[in-house]
């Protein structure tokens, strides 16, 4: 292959090419004169020259380097030399596998949440679209508003709405089975641009109110439940007892923002109802810009169309349309976690690669004389260097190679420690992609790792390691030593950050959220509307409540809509006081609404502070009034007694005013973060439930089956999910947090392992070249204790320079993570502390061994030396 | 046989090549042609030693070349001594006389001595 440098002027080239010509084309007239054939004469002109490549090539040497050529020879070379020492590569490449092999697992699930391509043809351009108000930039979207925003914009191609999955029983098709249900708009299929695998999509017609059920299912739902009959298409399934019409089959793999939707089914909203009057803001709205259309445009577009809306109708005042783009909302919430992740990742990498750097420049220093003597002997610097770079590089790629196995199985704990959603489903898998950035990650480290040693040989005047006897001057010190402190500085960073994620998690586990969470079993049954009206709700959970009070080792029972605290998060809804003026609907405040069955407050021991709460007597009242929290009483009733005042509350057709009955403490709703919110309490016989079972109990697992059962002698089609106590429930509601500590912390201890190997590495170092030195003080009465501590001493020097670094780099960095905490500030003094304590103390084992070996020196062996 | 395939010291063709240019400008195919009939053709000097050591020394400063038409009327490169390469060829011709008649004296002595 002939290799051309960009750096040899093609002039240069065709030089060398006619003075090669000139010279064959001389010998064989020579030859010729000799008496030799023409032909015979040209090929042996030839055969003598060598190929004119070759001649043309070794000109090149002299010129620039036979690049690939020598580094080829070196990494033979120094092949070989790190298979003589295969202690020290075993060291260097099981380094490197931890630090690559880490950094490539987190790297893919990144590359997999936050730089893939959505799955959807040019998904780059979908955008949610909510209806965003001052005090709710996620709301949701009144129908009127999205029909206009239909009719009336200029910049989205389509505009589609859904509702958020809900849950339905499938009857009909093998036992009965709890599926999640996505209702979804005529536009949704065409906007995403995903076509069915069978049959075809929701179209306008199945779209209008009242059309025939019909359902497009997932592919695994297929799989699962009709062995992937293609005669599953004009099948009608029971959907919540509605029979529902099969149409088509999504692809595998296809899904819209949640992962456990196994069916979609049409909205059918009415088009031509008069949203705006009965005011809910209800469904979601996804849309997809024109191609080429930039996202500024289409926000200014929309915010156009929104103000024009705001000018024509009451209802749309301060309201605006907010666009944002699929992918951000899709990884919103994992994409701290994932980049504090991928930051913690990286800085143990820079750590692993100080730490062979430390390794190479000691063994850089062992070779110091040979290297001398080849400098000496013609040998260029360049050429030494580039050998250092060669050997480094070798380490990294055989470090690469093994980090890819790590990645693999790291990445198989990590799906399996993952909560559910996070990371399941996800295709994590090492392709090519990860592979390329694992070969540029190596190739980096390579070059950053043995940057420390080529500098060294690269300045080092050779006549002074000519010169010095074997060992002195030769370890350079300085930069060793920097290379330490800026580990332990790392570490030190790494260790703060990942104590503070562990603190918020016990912060949030422990936390107290205004109620006894110990000892509380919970569960959610699910009672189909279509058999069970209201009245029939009531009665059941009424005669449910009264005989699980009943089971043995139950202390009592209550039913809401929902966990407290950790359940999904809920949208204000606008109340009246009876007593204030009348104002529009739009002025009127707003307050977070839990519907709740008797025996709540007290069985998850909610003190009730005023009056009293619900009461199975208040099921046959029509009007059994409200129970607010004491923040409702902080904000909208500071200065008077709320049981004297009536309430309006917009959430249904019908609202009567209804007195306020009772005020209960503050519970946090749908957020474990949040300061709890005004909250307004109705009664079960007023809103349906779907409940969620509370049971107050000292033996959660033999309560559980009894419910179970209990539940299931009065209606054997009722499907009980999350059957678990509260406090489990918490934790599974913490898992990516948990998840995120737990990793950052393994990778805080790696990287604390590794910077204490460093310190070791280099303080043993030091104390074998003082050798000499230390056998002549024990010799002459020096006190071993004290040839301990001065090693020590320097050992902790480093590490104090490094700790005093590394704190101050903590506090500069770490509150721009500040967000994640929970119940401790990022400039903690005790985590510091702690954090400090657990260097100190490993720190001071990794001086130590050293400095007993200095204290051990046998006086004369030492002496004897050199 | 024997002698033909001595392979020139490193250094010593550096020698013959200033030494052959102290008369003349030369290109490539003539220096190694007045090397081979000036050592009464026992010294051959292989092309592939030849075009590097002459780079090398281009790049040394002890010779410059240019382009020039032979006496047969054909373009090649001349190679000449430049003020550094002269001094460097009377210093080297030095310094291997005085190595070749230390070695000559001591070989003589061996060879009389036995």
């Amino acid at each position: 292959m002939k290799i051309r440098w960009p750096f040899i002027s093609h002039k240069r080239d065709q030089d060398m090419s006619d003075e090669m010509a000139f010279h064959i084309e001389s010998k064989t007239r020579e030859l010729v004169g000799a008496g030799m054939s023409e032909t015979d004469a040209r090929l042996e002109a030839r055969r003598r020259f060598g190929s004119v490549l070759k001649q043309k090539e070794a000109g090149h040497e002299i010129r620039t380097g036979r690049f690939f050529e020598d580094v080829l020879r070196d990494a033979r070379h120094m092949g070989r030399g790190l298979r003589r020492s295969p202690g020290f590569t075993l060291a260097v490449v099981l380094t490197l596998a931890l630090g690559i092999g880490a950094n490539t697992a987190i790297f893919s699930i990144v590359d997999q949440l936050l730089l893939r391509p959505l799955p959807y043809p040019e998904g780059e351009n979908l955008v949610m679209v909510y209806e965003a108000q001052s005090s709710n930039s996620h709301n949701s979207v009144s129908p009127a508003t999205w029909l206009d925003w239909q009719r009336d914009n200029h910049t989205l191609e389509r505009v589609a709405a859904w509702a958020s999955g809900r849950a339905a029983t499938l009857t009909g098709a093998g036992e009965a089975a709890r599926l999640g249900v996505q209702p979804i708009s005529a536009e949704f299929f065409p906007l995403l641009r995903v076509a069915p695998m069978l049959g075809r999509i929701i179209n306008q017609d199945d779209d209008r109110p009242n059309a025939p059920p019909v359902a497009v299912i997932g592919h695994h739902l297929w799989q699962t439940r009709f062995g992937g009959d293609r005669n599953v298409l004009g099948r009608f399934i029971q959907l919540d007892d509605t029979a529902t019409q099969v149409v088509g089959v999504m692809p595998p793999g296809f899904r819209f923002v949640f992962h456990d939707i196994d069916v979609w089914v049409p909205l059918q909203l009415d088009r031509n109802a008069p949203w705006r009057v009965t005011g809910g803001r209800f469904i979601n709205v996804v849309a997809r810009v024109k191609t080429g259309t930039p996202l500024v445009t289409a926000r200014a577009d929309m915010e156009q169309v929104a103000r024009r809306l705001a000018s024509l109708h009451e209802f749309n005042k301060n309201s605006t349309a907010r666009l944002v783009p699929l992918r951000e909302e899709l990884t919103g919430q994992v994409q701290a976690s994932l980049i504090v992740l991928y930051v913690a990742v990286g800085v143990l990498l820079a750590i692993a690669c100080f730490n062979i750097a430390n390794l190479l420049i000691a063994r850089a220093a062992s070779r110091r004389q040979e290297i001398a003597i080849r400098t000496s002997l013609g040998a260029e610097r360049g050429a030494i260097v580039r050998q250092l770079l060669v050997e480094s590089m070798l380490l990294a790629l055989a470090g690469g190679t093994l980090g890819i196995v790590l990645a693999r199985s790291s990445l198989d704990a990590l799906v399996a420690f993952a909560p559910p959603g996070l990371l399941r489903g996800q295709e994590l898998t090492i392709d090519a992609r990860v592979l390329l950035y694992v070969a540029g990650l190596s190739v980096l480290t390579g070059l950053v790792a043995g940057l420390a040693p080529s500098v060294i040989v690269a300045r080092r005047p050779i006549v002074e390691s000519l010169h010095a006897s074997s060992s002195r001057v030769t370890h350079s010190p300085r930069i060793r030593q920097l290379l330490v402190v800026g580990q332990v500085a790392m570490t030190v960073v790494l260790l703060c950050g990942a104590a503070l994620l562990v603190r918020t998690v016990t912060a949030l586990t422990s936390a107290n959220h205004g109620f006894d969470q110990h000892g509380l079993l919970t569960m959610q049954v699910s009672l189909p509307g279509t058999r069970y009206p209201i009245e029939r709700q009531v009665a059941f959970q009424q005669e449910l409540l009264t005989t699980i009070r009943e089971l043995p080792g139950v202390d009592s029972a209550g039913a809401a809509s929902g966990l407290p605290v950790i359940g999904a998060p809920r949208a204000g809804t606008r109340f009246h006081r009876y007593s204030t003026p009348i104002v529009p609907p739009t002025q009127m405040s707003s307050a977070t609404i839990r519907v709740v069955a008797p025996g709540y407050f007290r069985t998850l021991r909610i003190p009730v502070l005023r009056g009293r709460e619900f009461t199975h007597a208040d099921d046959a009242n029509p009007t059994p009034g409200f129970i607010v929290n004491q923040a409702f009483v902080d904000r909208y009733l500071p200065n008077v007694d709320p049981l004297r005042e009536s309430l309006m509350v917009r959430m249904r057709d019908e609202n009567p005013y209804a007195p306020i009955i009772g005020v209960v403490g503050n519970v946090g709703e749908g957020s474990m973060r949040g300061a709890p919110r005004p909250t307004i309490f109705y009664s079960h016989s007023q809103l349906p439930l779907g409940p969620t079972l509370f049971v107050r109990t000292d033996r959660p697992v033999a309560t559980a089956e009894a419910v179970t059962s209990a539940i299931h002698r009065m209606d054997p089609n009722l499907v009980i999910r999350n059957v678990r106590t509260f406090e489990e429930a918490v934790a599974e509601s913490l898992a990516q947090e948990r998840l995120t500590a737990l990793v950052t912390g393994a990778f805080a201890v790696s990287g604390l392992l590794l910077a204490s190997l460093g310190l070791y590495a280099l303080l043993a170092f030091m104390v074998s070249e003082r050798t000499r030195e230390i056998g002549l003080r024990i010799a002459l009465g020096a006190n071993g204790r004290e040839l301990t501590w001065s090693v020590v001493k320097d050992g902790l020097r480093l590490v104090s320079i490094g700790a005093v670094a590394g704190v101050a780099l903590s506090l500069a960095v770490l509150p721009l993570f500040g967000t994640l905490l929970f119940g401790v500030t990022p400039t903690d003094t005790t985590t510091y502390a702690v954090v400090l304590g657990l260097l100190s103390a490993v720190a001071g084992l990794a001086s130590y061994v050293p400095a007993r070996r200095a204290a051990r020196v046998e006086p004369l062996t030492a002496l004897r030396q050199d | 046989m024997g002698i033909r395939q001595i392979d020139l010291l490193q250094g010593t063709l550096d020698l013959l090549i200033l030494k052959s240019l102290s008369t003349g400008a030369n290109h490539g195919y003539g220096i190694a042609t007045r090397i081979h009939q000036l050592s009464d053709d026992v010294l051959k000097v292989e092309e592939g030693s030849l075009y590097p050591a002459l780079y090398r020394m281009e790049e040394q400063g002890l010779i410059d070349s240019e382009w020039s038409v032979t006496e047969n009327n054909r373009k090649a490169k001349f190679y000449k001594l430049t003020r550094k390469g002269r001094s460097a060829a009377q210093a080297e011709v030095d310094g291997w006389l005085r190595l070749s008649s230390a070695v000559t004296k001591v070989l003589r002595a061996i060879e009389q001595g036995a």
